[in-house]
């Protein structure tokens, strides 16, 4: 399982596929208490539709193409 | 911003960024999705930016924090512009306080996402409430707003009951009509 990578720079982190996805699901899991995984499927079968600009649902779902 | 690779339209894009963001903080970006180009065929796939801990805490008295994301997509520009050129296509600022993590404002722009309003917006959240001495002087940045927008505003998230049913029709036709006449869009007039 990636993790996310330390900061050691002060430019910017090109993030691996495995760490792009573990930076989504890190944020999935601070943001809404749910893996990646559990959010791309409620995301996709619209059970965030009633309110999708709720600030910490838009932001994950920003995220969701760090999965792709 | 523009290269004469996609490597280096990329870098040209993310070099600024970095250099503006540290003037608040030293967290760095984190960016998903590589250097390759986007395809034209797939509108959808696009590279993500973001704030590597986000959100960053801001400043040196720390009492704000800030999410950021960005979409882009890596096309192929036209002379002056390539023949690389990044093109952001969404994204995502959201200020909070940093104690508490309440949300102020968030300056938003994600047409392609399941809500159904896809222009740049501007979302004021319950943290105001908590800064209404600061917001008393605080002039927002913005876009330039058409009398149509507030119009519009009104009748769409503020319940004002329209006077006539083609409203949504005339106020596109007029709105039009001045976006076609306008000589500047954006957020600041030329020179200004």
């Amino acid at each position: 399982m990636a993790t996310v990578p330390p900061v050691t720079t002060n430019g910017h982190i090109d993030l691996t596929q495995e760490e792009a996805y573990a930076l989504l699901d890190r944020e999935a899991q601070c943001r809404l208490g749910m893996s990646a995984q559990a959010f791309i499927t409620a995301w996709e079968a619209g059970q965030f539709d009633d309110d999708p600009d709720r600030p910490d649902v838009m932001y994950v779902a920003m995220l969701l193409p760090l999965a792709e | 911003m523009a290269g004469r690779t996609t490597a280096e339209a990329v870098q040209n894009f993310l070099d600024p960024l970095q250099r503006a963001i540290s003037c608040v903080t030293q967290e760095v970006l984190s960016v998903g999705g590589g250097y390759h180009a986007s395809p034209a065929s797939n509108p959808q796939q696009r590279h993500v930016l973001t704030i590597h801990n986000s959100p960053a805490v801001l400043g040196r008295d720390r009492l704000f924090a800030l999410d950021l994301v960005q979409h882009y997509r890596v096309v192929e520009g036209e002379e002056a512009r390539g023949p690389w050129k990044v093109s952001t296509v969404a994204y995502y600022y959201t200020l909070t306080i940093a104690a508490t993590a309440q949300e102020v404002l968030g300056y938003h722009w994600h047409p392609q996402g399941r809500s159904d309003i896809t222009y740049p917006h501007l979302h004021l959240y319950e943290g105001v409430g908590t800064l209404r001495h600061n917001l008393r002087k605080a002039h927002l940045p913005t876009g330039r707003i058409a009398v149509e927008d507030i119009l519009r505003l009104t009748i769409t998230h503020f319940l004002v009951t329209p006077l006539r049913k083609d409203w949504e029709t005339i106020l596109a036709e007029t709105q039009d009509a001045f976006q076609q006449w306008r000589t500047w869009g954006g957020s600041h007039p030329p020179g200004a």
